[in-house]
């Protein structure tokens, strides 16, 4: 091979390393960085798209807390019970029923207690006409103590098939939270 | 003809360098390395120059990132809080309905009884309502399995018993509702 020859050789050769070292090798790194910058690009959209929802979040926030502040959770059992007595007396008395028995019991319930709930049975029997006893169980759910109620019998009161009097058996289960860390703050 | 080029060069005039002779063969081949060379390097300056913008578009998004991480762990803590207070509320609601709840079904339950027919008694257990009581004629207690069929939450009711009572004129009757599973 002449010199010449082998000069332009050595020419191709140095374009060809170029390309391989140079510009290959190049364009991989700069991908890799251009992706990593879009990764970051899109997780600083997303990160700026969370930030916007916190007034929207601090203001359910404190619809929530005032919606869950009604009802006494905090109570310790006797004096959630002793409140529930009350109230029971005054909703019967409002609705021209009366409450003849409240025994406790085991709490058994439709709607299943969650953690952090901690509940409290008790058997209720109130005396009364028809549509005030219907009135009376709708209103025991909606008292400060939070409570489910559940009929569990409705029969006349006495023997006297005659009697407008009817005598209902609920099933009354106190709600109260146990855990203080899932206390509205 | 030969031309003879006798004027002193500018590399010997200026700093007494002689350039080697390069043979007309070889002057195209080495201009051909040197454009290589000189192809190789621009090409190389324009990678770094692109690897480095893109490294510092990437850097600048990621202090970006890094200064809107607390605000961001804030708001997750918020969302965290929020969805518990959802899950307190909904508890919440859903045993406030429950004795409106049973109202209405014992409303709907009268609602549905026939002219002529009474209910001295009802039960229920784990959904399932028991019904008893007394009715005219058994017709009557036909007219009010059909009507206690369309009660909300319910299946279609069980005849247990409907047995005519001489004594007091009329049929007795046992009914069970079970709610939809």
């Amino acid at each position: 091979m002449s010199a010449a020859r082998l000069v332009r050789f050595t020419a191709v050769l140095i374009v060809l390393a170029g390309y391989v070292v140079v510009f290959r090798s190049g364009e991989g790194r700069i991908d890799a960085a251009l992706a990593e910058g879009a990764r970051l690009a899109d997780l600083l959209g997303a990160d700026e798209r969370i930030r916007l929802t916190e007034p929207a979040l601090v203001a359910e926030r404190a619809h929530l807390m005032r919606n869950a502040a009604g009802p006494n959770l905090h109570a310790d059992r006797a004096r959630l019970v002793a409140m529930f007595v009350r109230e029971a007396a005054d909703t019967a008395a409002r609705h021209h029923t009366a409450i003849r028995a409240i025994v406790a019991s085991d709490a058994r319930q439709a709607i299943a207690a969650t953690q952090p709930f901690e509940t409290i049975g008790l058997d209720v029997t109130a005396e009364g006409r028809y549509a005030d006893l219907l009135d009376t169980l709708a209103a025991l759910s909606n008292g400060p103590v939070l409570a489910s109620v559940d009929l569990t019998a409705i029969a006349r009161a006495g023997s006297a098939a005659t009697t407008s009097a009817l005598t209902a058996s609920l099933h009354v289960v106190v709600h109260r939270l146990s855990d203080v860390r899932a206390r509205p703050r | 003809m030969t031309r003879i080029d006798y004027a002193p060069r500018w590399l010997e005039r200026r700093l007494g360098i002689t350039p080697p002779v390069v043979a007309p063969a070889m002057r195209v081949p080495i201009v051909a390395v040197v454009a290589a060379v000189v192809l190789v390097a621009v090409l190389w300056a324009v990678q770094t120059v692109r690897l480095r913008a893109a490294v510092d578009a990437g850097a600048v998004y990621a202090h970006g990132v890094a200064a809107i991480e607390p605000d961001v762990s804030r708001v997750r803590a918020l969302e965290a809080d929020v969805a518990r207070l959802r899950d307190l509320g909904a508890h919440i609601a859903a045993l406030r309905r429950s004795g409106p709840s049973a109202a209405r079904t014992i409303a709907a339950l009268g609602d549905r009884m026939p002219d002529g027919v009474w209910l001295s008694a009802l039960r229920a257990d784990r959904g399932t309502l028991a019904l008893e009581g007394r009715g005219r004629r058994l017709a009557t207690i036909g007219t009010m399995l059909s009507r206690l069929a369309t009660l909300p939450g319910y299946g279609a009711p069980r005849l247990v018993t409907a047995r005519e009572d001489p004594t007091r004129h009329g049929v007795g009757y046992a009914i069970e509702v079970e709610p939809h599973r």
